[in-house]
């Protein structure tokens, strides 16, 4: 939740500095508490992910797009462009605040991509799926189950090379490396099938005699729902929207959400075991994250050119200091929390240290 | 109870049935052992019970199956799992979750258990299974023999009335199986609980069972009994009831204790003989020293997983290490290869660095066939698989096919390699490493899930390669097979060697890696049953 505050508020500026600071955020955040398990990993690879998503609109900002500004970097042979496409305009020439507007506006998608690679490096997202209502849960699972694909992907990956190597094949052309693929996907899919077959002899997706109508209507209900909640948080976000349509879409979601909970809690199939509490370091760390959002919204309203950095004429970007006290506290009370018990998977070595 | 009624199954794409007109009840409380050769249909059988056959794998069964009632027609798995508990042969493919506690829990939650039920059982099956210590760890980190473990308390937390396990201790240590083996008994007993399990290391588990099943495969009809009447006329036997045979016994022991009170006799003769067998295990400590490790220490991030090894492996020597799971026997073993590099000393084969060597040059020094060992194979058919062998390693055409015909003559050259038994695929990258012929040859846990006679055939293949001046390492659990072939034995625990000598003092030293005869006839020094029938023929000749 924390990390969907500060990717709220990064969507809402272009402001490079304040980027900047949410970026560094969440690094000491994820440094601090990450533990040692596959999913750790994601942060990084968000980091990865994201710098190839700036990299890539910085790009296609220079090559394609409106002229902007004047101050000239360099120019590019301009490719003719057909009469009825006029305005666009591929090649030609460069200009500083081409290449900051585009740069900015890579490093806001660049930072949404981040804060969630926090989220999830923070925590497995098995544990997300505790907190998911169990008229998801099925559908959450099947997500889960997909999204740790990933990190299994990689690590049959090294398993496959190291066994050419004892083969006695050494993969150094792209077509060592394509052969590869069929192996790994090959094993992938029958785990996928032994995994499925360990879930579903071992009770998952068990109806428990439930009227066929009432989870129907339950299911119809759900789907609306999220279909609605994504419009109305899309539409909120990008501020695009009509007026009217984004909040009427959160409350029809809202609305069918709770109907569609309060249904299948009818239906007591399922238990939790351990679920998570959600006490009040949960509360603050999440209040804390939006709390940045907030702060960043209110400063908005007031002043909007804080957050969007000017062109014309070309200026160092302000950084307004209500954002920044806001990130500060997002950033105070994720470090005050108690972290995590922490899994005993990795036990230190006292005596070896001794010995070294 | 399970009733089978005249059940035929036929797979997608086959023309004969695996199992055919197969009828058959099992009673409750009863532990039932299902044996067989590798790929007789002893896993589609137990698929059977819980309806994952035909539900998951496809394919047409004819017949009718009832479990307590409900036909497995009607009922997918997901319905029958409050009535059958299920464990495959790869546990850590069935895990859902990411640790132990959790995924213990996962099958009560799945099935409505009240939370407060829930947290009494999982502390219940956590003391049972004796995983107390193993609860908060992430279940990747967990080794072969832990995960085993978990997925059977998650099968059991659930309270099934039918437990079906397939192969639950070939990936364990003398010590875990006895454990799991125990406890499954004591369900058996305590709860009224009835077990079908299938497993190869019939010494383990015979003791136990009720009754038997034999899967002779081929579609040929099953034979089902008392465990010491087919034990009698079952061509795989553990090597107590070798033992009988060879010593002309009326009754057939099934367990060492049983065998120890009928060997009074036996014991009392062989004293007599002259047990010359220690000039045939001579010490091989004057030939070549082949690979040299020195000092070597392995870390896995922050955890050190060997410290300070040092070890002379001699041409033409068998080595057997041994320990308990996750002692670090398969990371010396990689590391020995070069797919590990230790972060202080030295690894010399034949003087190179195996780690350095290329691919091309490594494959004729040293070859290992890992845990996993299908990962070796990677073409569409068992024939591409040998072709693509003798191209890399450079060798003469059809040295590979000749190689696996060797050790597994049954595999038919067109099969998928995925397609194969875990027995069969083993075989094949047995054939696969063999053939470049390296002069040391790794093998970790070679016999897990093969049957008496694809074991037999590769110790054959070991020993030849033995007599040529090859050397051999065995990561492994299976005393008996250490016993059989192993010049030397190394122990390893937590990362350190705690003993190394030949095979016979080692083993006969510790109760724990002592083999069946060596425990039915102690004190004397007789490790096998061709030990035995040596020291009796030594007997009937005048000295």
């Amino acid at each position: 939740m924390w990390a969907l505050g500060l990717a709220a508020a990064a969507s809402r500026t272009s402001n490079p500095l304040i980027l900047l600071v949410i970026i560094a955020i969440t690094a000491l955040i994820v440094a601090f508490r990450a533990q040692h398990a596959p999913w750790a990993r994601a942060y990084s690879s968000a980091l990865v992910l994201a710098a190839i998503v700036v990299s890539i609109r910085v790009i296609f900002g220079l090559l394609v797009g409106l002229p902007l500004g004047t101050h000239e970097l360099f120019s590019l042979p301009q490719l003719p462009v057909p009469d009825w496409a006029p305005g666009i305009r591929i090649g030609g020439s460069i200009t500083i605040e081409q290449l900051l507007s585009a740069l900015f506006d890579g490093m806001r998608l660049g930072t949404i991509i981040v804060c969630i690679g926090a989220a999830n490096a923070l925590s497995s997202p098995l544990r997300l799926l505790k907190s998911v209502p169990s008229a998801v849960y099925e559908l959450g699972v099947a997500i889960v189950v997909a999204m740790s694909l990933v990190p299994t992907l990689i690590s049959d990956i090294a398993r496959v090379r190291e066994a050419r190597h004892l083969r006695g094949r050494s993969i150094s052309g792209p077509s060592d490396v394509i052969g590869l693929i069929g192996p790994v996907l090959d094993g992938s899919l029958r785990r996928s099938l032994d995994l499925a077959a360990a879930m579903d002899s071992r009770g998952y997706g068990r109806t428990a005699g439930i009227d066929r109508k009432i989870r129907r209507v339950t299911n119809l209900l759900v789907v609306t729902a999220l279909v609605a909640l994504v419009l109305g948080i899309y539409g909120f976000l990008t501020g695009n929207s009509t007026s009217w349509v984004a909040p009427t879409m959160l409350i029809v979601g809202l609305a069918t959400g709770v109907g569609s909970l309060i249904l299948s809690g009818q239906r007591t199939a399922r238990s939790r075991y351990r679920p998570d509490v959600w006490a009040i370091p949960e509360w603050s760390v999440s209040i804390s994250g939006w709390l940045a959002a907030g702060s960043l919204w209110w400063v908005l309203a007031h002043n909007a050119s804080a957050l969007e950095p000017s062109f014309n004429p070309l200026s160092w970007p302000p950084l307004p200091l209500l954002v920044v006290a806001g990130l500060a506290v997002a950033t105070i009370a994720a470090l005050m929390t108690p972290p995590i018990p922490s899994d005993q998977s990795m036990p230190m070595r006292e005596e070896s240290s001794v010995n070294a | 109870m399970i009733v089978f009624r005249d059940v035929s199954v036929t797979y997608p794409e086959q023309t004969d049935p695996v199992l055919a007109h197969v009828s058959l009840t099992i009673p409750d409380g009863e532990l039932c052992l299902v044996v067989g050769p590798s790929g007789a249909g002893k896993t589609t059988l137990l698929r059977l019970i819980n309806g994952l056959v035909p539900h998951f794998s496809g394919g047409t069964v004819q017949g009718s199956i009832e479990v307590h009632g409900r036909s497995t027609a009607t009922h997918p798995p997901r319905e029958l799992a409050d009535l059958v508990g299920f464990v495959g042969q790869d546990p850590a493919a069935g895990f859902v979750t990411d640790t132990v506690e959790d995924e213990l829990a996962y099958a009560m939650e799945s099935m409505g258990v009240a939370p407060d039920v829930m947290r009494r059982r999982v502390e219940e099956t956590l003391d049972l299974l004796g995983l107390t210590a193993l609860r908060r760890r992430a279940l990747r980190s967990l080794s072969g023999g832990e995960a085993q473990r978990v997925a059977i308390g998650s099968a059991l937390t659930t309270h099934p009335k039918i437990l079906v396990l397939d192969e639950p201790t070939s990936a364990l240590d003398p010590a875990a199986a006895d454990e799991v083996l125990a406890s499954l008994q004591r369900l058996v007993h305590d709860l009224g609980l009835t077990v079908v399990l299938a497993e190869h290391r019939l010494e383990r588990v015979v003791q136990y069972a009720d009754r038997v099943i034999l899967v002779p495969g081929e579609g040929a009809p099953l034979i089902v009994g008392e465990p010491a009447t087919i034990m009698r006329q079952s061509p795989v036997a553990p090597p107590v009831v070798e033992l009988a045979r060879a010593a002309n016994w009326s009754n057939t022991p099934l367990s060492v204790r049983d065998a120890r009170r009928s060997a009074d006799v036996l014991r009392e003769q062989l004293t007599h003989a002259s047990v010359s067998m220690d000039s045939e295990h001579i010490t091989k400590s004057n030939t070549a020293v082949v690979v040299h490790v020195k000092d070597v220490r392995v870390s896995y991030g922050r955890r050190e997983v060997l410290h300070s090894i040092c070890l002379d492996l001699h041409e033409g020597e068998i080595i057997a290490v041994m320990g308990r799971n996750g002692a670090g026997k398969s990371t010396l073993l990689s590391t020995m290869v070069g797919l590990r590099v230790p972060f202080r000393g030295s690894v010399k084969v034949q003087g190179d660095n195996p780690a350095t060597l290329t691919p091309q040059a490594l494959v004729r020094h040293i070859g290992l066939v890992p845990q996993q060992a299908g990962d070796l194979l990677y073409a569409e058919s068992v024939d591409l698989e040998c072709r693509q062998t003798d191209k890399d390693a450079a060798l003469t055409p059809g040295t590979t096919a000749a190689m696996l015909s060797q050790i597994a003559p049954w595999i038919k050259p067109s099969t998928h390699p995925g397609d194969l038994s875990e027995g069969s695929r083993l075989a094949l990258a047995l054939a696969v490493v063999l053939a470049p012929d390296p002069s040391v040859l790794l093998l970790d846990e070679p016999t897990r899930g093969l049957d008496y006679e694809t074991k037999s055939h590769l110790i054959e293949v070991l020993v030849k390669a033995a007599k040529r001046g090859r050397t051999i390492v065995l990561a492994t659990h299976d005393v008996e097979l250490a016993a059989e072939l192993a010049t030397r034995t190394i122990v390893l625990a937590d990362g350190e060697v705690v003993a190394d000598g030949p095979t016979r003092e080692i083993i006969t030293s510790s109760p724990m890696f002592a083999p069946q005869i060596a425990k039915a006839l102690s004190p004397l020094p007789l490790l096998t049953v061709s030990d035995v029938k040596a020291a009796m023929l030594s007997l009937r000749e005048p000295l």
